[in-house]
């Protein structure tokens, strides 16, 4: 086994006019996921608390019930998806590692972190275990747990190329994802925040919620410190996909595989946490980077049959739920052993 | 320890199963039941064939992609082909 094949993909080799051809053929479904991913990054900034990662699926969606109306528009589209997944989602992980902040990820209690690894690593064994019971297939299993487990929308677009669901299978989790992330924000604040304390409820938001944007939201009306280290919860555990994403990666492909840009992931991390960065320039990368993997998740979203997604949604979405509740039970089984 | 020779049935089940994760199982599966010679499961698992079928089934999916289902099937098999002497049909050289 060379070192190449454990951060690349085998190698493909296309000729000048095979290349030629699928950058013809794809240009047209590419710029409509880039159409697409601008026009969620655009949207989420008007509706407050709207993940763009999340409009973009959306509309992703509402564009394929056109696509998949007709075979000849779907494949007249699809090059362009393909490449578009196949460009964004790199970039997208890449530049993802800007969110995290190393040096306050570093200065949080160990306790935390390895409360977050406890629950991440549960639920991952939750899922597995749970889903098989749920008759769900492995792939679709590992696809959920990311989407739980580590960060929603942008952790399901991160394991998507590495898990390789079905379209529909990834659209489903993905949607599943969001509505199991305002479930659990209303669970925990009307049945746990009138129980703890504050700084244990961003600590269980951080830990718990699915979605980032769901943890900004569960503590948008409280101090601005109790919503940054909810955030920082939440962090942790983000960086764990430089773990998950080869553990999976391992047990579905039986290789060590460790892809390029989950590398420069966690180099993008240190090189933002680190070096002084204009604020003018730090904005563009989010911007950028917003759109990437926008465009990216606009082309999940247009991949799938809209149809079938919604006809399906129920089981995996109790399943979410379930494991949630049973993480809540270990969260809150921790917390008097941990000073938040 | 005994090492499993890739067959052709190999290189058509991992080309099914790629395109599956891309276009979904109902399309993948119907293209790939259009080719006469092979038995198709319905999680991808293809049965039978020779280079001729891999030759069609290979068709079958650039007949409405070319160039992106060139690069997905040759992605699907390329990690198989390691040390293999199977001879490929032209669609996937």
């Amino acid at each position: 086994m060379s070192a190449g094949s454990i951060f690349f993909e085998p190698h493909v080799s296309l000729s000048r006019n095979e290349k030629f051809t699928m950058v013809r053929e794809g240009s047209l479904g590419f710029a409509l996921a880039l159409a697409l991913g601008f026009a969620a990054s655009f949207i989420s900034k008007q509706v407050k608390g709207l993940d763009p990662l999340v409009a973009a699926v959306v509309l992703g969606m509402a564009a394929s019930l056109v696509i998949n109306a007709r075979e000849k528009v779907y494949f007249r589209l699809l090059p362009g998806i393909i490449l578009a997944q196949s460009i964004f989602i790199p970039i997208g992980i890449a530049l993802y590692g800007k969110n995290l902040e190393i040096k306050v990820m570093l200065a949080s209690s160990p306790w935390i972190f390895l409360q977050v690894i406890g629950i991440t690593g549960v639920t991952f064994v939750l899922m597995y275990w749970l889903g098989k019971l749920f008759g769900f297939n492995e792939r679709m299993r590992y696809l959920l747990g990311f989407g739980s487990a580590i960060c929603g929308a942008a952790a399901i677009a991160i394991a998507s190329p590495v898990v390789e669901c079905e379209p529909n299978d990834t659209a489903t989790g993905l949607v599943d994802n969001t509505i199991a992330a305002l479930i659990s924000l209303y669970l925990l604040s009307t049945f746990v925040l009138p129980h703890v304390l504050p700084r244990e409820y961003a600590a269980a938001a951080g830990a718990l919620l699915h979605q980032t944007g769901f943890v900004k939201m569960a503590l948008a009306s409280h101090a601005k410190d109790l919503l940054e280290f909810g955030v920082v919860v939440k962090s942790l555990r983000v960086v764990l996909l430089v773990v998950a994403i080869p553990t999976v990666s391992y047990l579905i492909r039986k290789r060590i595989y460790v892809p390029w840009y989950l590398v420069l992931f966690v180099v993008v991390a240190f090189v933002f946490s680190y070096i002084p960065m204009g604020a003018q320039f730090s904005k563009g990368v989010t911007t950028f980077y917003e759109i990437c993997f926008s465009a990216a998740l606009a082309s999940i979203g247009m991949n799938a049959n809209v149809l079938h997604v919604f006809k399906r949604l129920f089981k995996p979405l109790v399943l979410v739920m379930l494991v949630f509740l049973l993480d809540l039970g270990l969260w809150w089984l921790t917390r008097g052993v941990i000073h938040y | 320890m005994t090492v499993k020779t890739v067959g052709y049935e190999d290189l058509m089940t991992a080309i099914v199963k790629k395109q599956i994760s891309v276009i979904g199982s109902e399309r993948a599966i119907l293209f790939a039941r259009k080719v006469p010679q092979i038995a198709v499961s319905n999680d991808g698992t293809v049965v039978g064939g020779n280079k001729a079928a891999l030759s069609a089934l290979c068709q079958q999916y650039m007949s409405v992609a070319s160039g992106v289902a060139k690069m997905l099937m040759k992605s699907a098999v390329a990690p198989l082909l390691n040390g293999s002497q199977l001879d490929l049909p032209d669609e996937l050289r």
